[in-house]
């Protein structure tokens, strides 16, 4: 008898760590070691080691050196004298990041354009021709007013399960969405973050954030 | 007398350094911690050593000067300074060698951040002639408005009314010329002192919603539905009401409200009353400013972002991401489409919402709306150009002839005085002079081969003539100023 309640424990043991493993293998998520920053992707996707980084440092790898800064900045009014704001802009259209090439140093910055994979953005491309030598082009699953409405929508989702949510935001490179989270509900948001990374197949970097004051 | 000069130079060059150490260090420390690479740090670096070699010698020249009190009386060696190119020029008149040399000991560690230069005139005997001349003006009923000299290159200009400025060009034709003195006569309109209602962004703005009082920061001015307008944050603010200056003055009425649950942008325009005049200038310090050349719709990521807010002042930062959405727990509003900007140095603090946010190139880009720590957030000027806000970020009104060489525009703005260079190419017009029109202020503009004629090559450096030239005397500078503000020239 004695023996057969060891064995009905063990198993039990096993189990519990078996659901616990599966469990997390389905959020696919990545904690810091402080334990102050995550990154949530969808079952299944493969967390890039440049969002790892993040976790650990909160620093971002995509610095822009003068130059691209410049460009970037013409290239923003640009866009706003022709379109008259980004509402007007093309919505394969998300913004732009930059871009260090592989074998290149500091000086070997360029513009990122990042633009909708699949969509015809010739139009984009014509009014940037004259800066094509200083600009690459990437490309990202959604188009901007699915990315924003993602970066609004998260913010109502974890409200309503009570998670103090700060702030919203889309990523340097317009591949996911950030958020920033009150440090008394950041570990019960993760599973909440996890549900909607998995509804929305976005990925999200989540960390502890102050409340944002009005002045 | 040389313990006396050791004592105060040991005093001004112990209080220099103190000034340079609290200067730098706070500088070194932004930019180890906003890791700016080391040619800008350099670049700035030598900026900072011909402007600290200015300030030194400046409190040489306060030591050196006498006081009235109407007037500062420089002494007789100099002639004045200026920085180009992160040099330090100081032009001496020869007069006091001694004290020129003690001058450059006391500057000697700057080595060749600092040149000194020699001139016929010390600012003091200009003052006096432009002095005299003012008089002799006012004798024969000219109006004159203002006189300045500029001992760097020793010329007084004279500002008179429309009225009186053929007259003035013929009294002074006629008066003993000075060889080596430069004297240029331009029309002005009176000069009038600035009006303490004008507004410079930076400045508080109060609100009052029933019996609360909210204090804010004014961001800009410009204009909306055809009306001079305001700026600043759009929380705290009621449609339709009317806000205040510190003093308790109306500034005007609340005309767009932008704040509200889901929304993007928190900002107000308002409705600017008639009694204030607007600028397109920017506190960036407690007694300094600046003025904003342009605009800036939205900020790419790591734009450097300045501001100045009535409580924390002066702070700048990083953009650090360009579309964010904030959410206010307190009152359940999340506000879109801001701007976060990572603080580099300086705090935001209770009372600097509307705070005008700017470029390094002092472009105007936005209005600040909130903060948390090491962060704030400001609403992109994109987004209120939308809404229908055009601000004033660069002088108004249009150019007019003022010299040979430039140009000048009467900001109504600021009050300011803008000098360009002439536009178009020289070209050669007969034996004695060259000319060239410019197409900005649409003057045809005359001036003598003779002072650009290289002998070596037989040639006018200017318009390329070769071949015989007429040489004139160059001792009428009135002459020549009538001459070219004809369009064709009147040869003697």
């Amino acid at each position: 008898m004695k023996k057969l309640i060891c064995t009905l424990c063990f198993i039990l043991s096993v189990s519990m760590i078996l659901i616990a493993c599966s469990a997390g293998n389905a959020t696919n998520c990545y904690l810091s070691k402080d334990k102050t920053r995550a990154v949530i992707a969808p079952k299944g996707e493969v967390i890039g080691d440049e969002l790892i980084q993040w976790a650990e440092t909160g620093e971002d790898s995509s610095e822009g050196n003068e130059n691209a800064i410049n460009l970037a900045n013409t290239i923003n009014s640009l866009l706003y004298e022709t379109y008259g704001g980004r509402d007007s802009m093309p919505d394969y259209y998300l913004g732009n990041c930059y871009s260090v090439s592989e074998e290149g140093s500091n000086n070997d910055v360029k513009v990122g354009i990042v633009l909708t994979d699949g969509a015809d953005s010739t139009e984009i491309k014509d009014l940037l021709k004259a800066y094509e030598s200083d600009i690459v082009y990437k490309y990202v699953k959604y188009s901007y007013s699915e990315l924003t409405e993602m970066q609004n929508k998260i913010i109502d989702v974890l409200d309503d399960k009570g998670i103090k949510i700060y702030e919203s935001a889309l990523s340097g490179n317009y591949e996911h969405i950030c958020v920033g989270i009150d440090k008394e509900s950041f570990d019960d948001s993760l599973d909440a973050i996890a549900e909607f990374a998995n509804e929305y197949n976005i990925t999200v970097t989540a960390e502890i954030s102050g409340a944002v004051e009005l002045d | 007398m040389v313990t006396k000069l050791f004592t105060r130079n040991t005093a001004i060059t112990l209080f220099v350094f103190v000034v340079l150490m609290s200067l730098f260090l706070p500088f070194s420390l932004a930019f180890a911690e906003t890791g700016m690479d080391l040619i800008e740090e350099l670049a700035i670096f030598q900026m900072r050593q011909a402007s600290d070699a200015s300030s030194l010698f400046s409190e040489t020249l306060y030591a050196d000067s006498a006081f009235n009190e109407r007037d500062v009386i420089r002494p007789d060696y100099y002639a004045g300074h200026y920085v180009k190119d992160n040099v330090l020029h100081i032009c001496f008149t020869g007069k006091s060698v001694e004290r020129k040399n003690e001058i450059a000991d006391l500057l000697e560690d700057y080595g060749d951040k600092v040149v000194f230069e020699e001139r016929t005139f010390s600012q003091s005997e200009l003052e006096r002639y432009a002095s005299e001349l003012v008089s002799e003006l006012e004798r024969s009923e000219c109006i004159v408005y203002a006189s300045s000299v500029d001992g760097t290159v020793s010329s007084i200009v004279l500002s008179v009314s429309e009225s009186s400025y053929d007259r003035a060009l013929d009294i002074l034709s006629r008066s003993a010329q000075v060889p080596g003195l430069n004297i240029e006569v331009e029309i002005s309109e009176p000069i009038q002192l600035m009006s303490n209602t004008d507004l410079i962004a930076g400045t508080e703005v109060i609100s009052r919603i029933s019996t609360n009082e909210f204090h804010l920061t004014l961001s800009a001015t410009g204009t909306y539905n055809g009306s001079n307008a305001f700026l600043t944050c759009g929380h705290d603010v009621k449609s339709s009401s009317t806000l205040y200056t510190s003093n308790n003055s109306v500034l005007g009425t609340a005309s767009y409200v932008r704040f509200s649950d889901g929304k993007s942008g928190d900002f107000t325009i308002g409705t600017l009353s008639n009694s204030f005049s607007p600028m397109h200038k920017t506190k960036t310090g407690s007694s300094s400013s600046a003025l904003w050349d342009g605009y800036m719709t939205t900020p790419a990521k790591n734009t450097i972002i300045r501001k100045y807010g009535v409580n924390g002042k002066y702070a700048y930062g990083k953009v650090t991401s360009t579309n964010n959405t904030v959410y206010y727990d307190d009152i359940g509003y999340s506000i879109s489409g801001l701007v976060k900007v990572s603080l580099s140095s300086g705090t935001v603090q209770s009372g600097d919402s509307g705070s005008p946010c700017w470029t390094s190139d002092m472009k105007f880009c936005g209005v600040l709306c909130s903060s948390v720590t090491g962060y704030f957030y400001f609403t992109p000027y994109g987004t209120i150009r939308n809404a229908g806000f055009s601000v004033y970020s660069q002088h108004d009104g249009t150019y007019t002839y003022h010299n040979t060489s430039k140009h000048k525009n009467n900001c109504s703005l600021c009050g300011g005085y803008v000098y360009e260079s002439h536009s178009g190419t020289w070209s050669d017009y007969n034996s004695t002079y060259h000319k060239k029109y410019c197409s900005i202020c649409n003057q045809t503009i005359y001036e003598m081969h003779g002072d650009y004629y290289d002998e070596s090559t037989g040639k006018c450096t200017k318009c390329g003539r070769t071949g015989s030239i007429t040489v004139e005397s160059l001792s009428i500078l009135p002459l020549q100023q009538k001459i070219s503000q004809a369009n064709t020239p009147c040869f003697k």
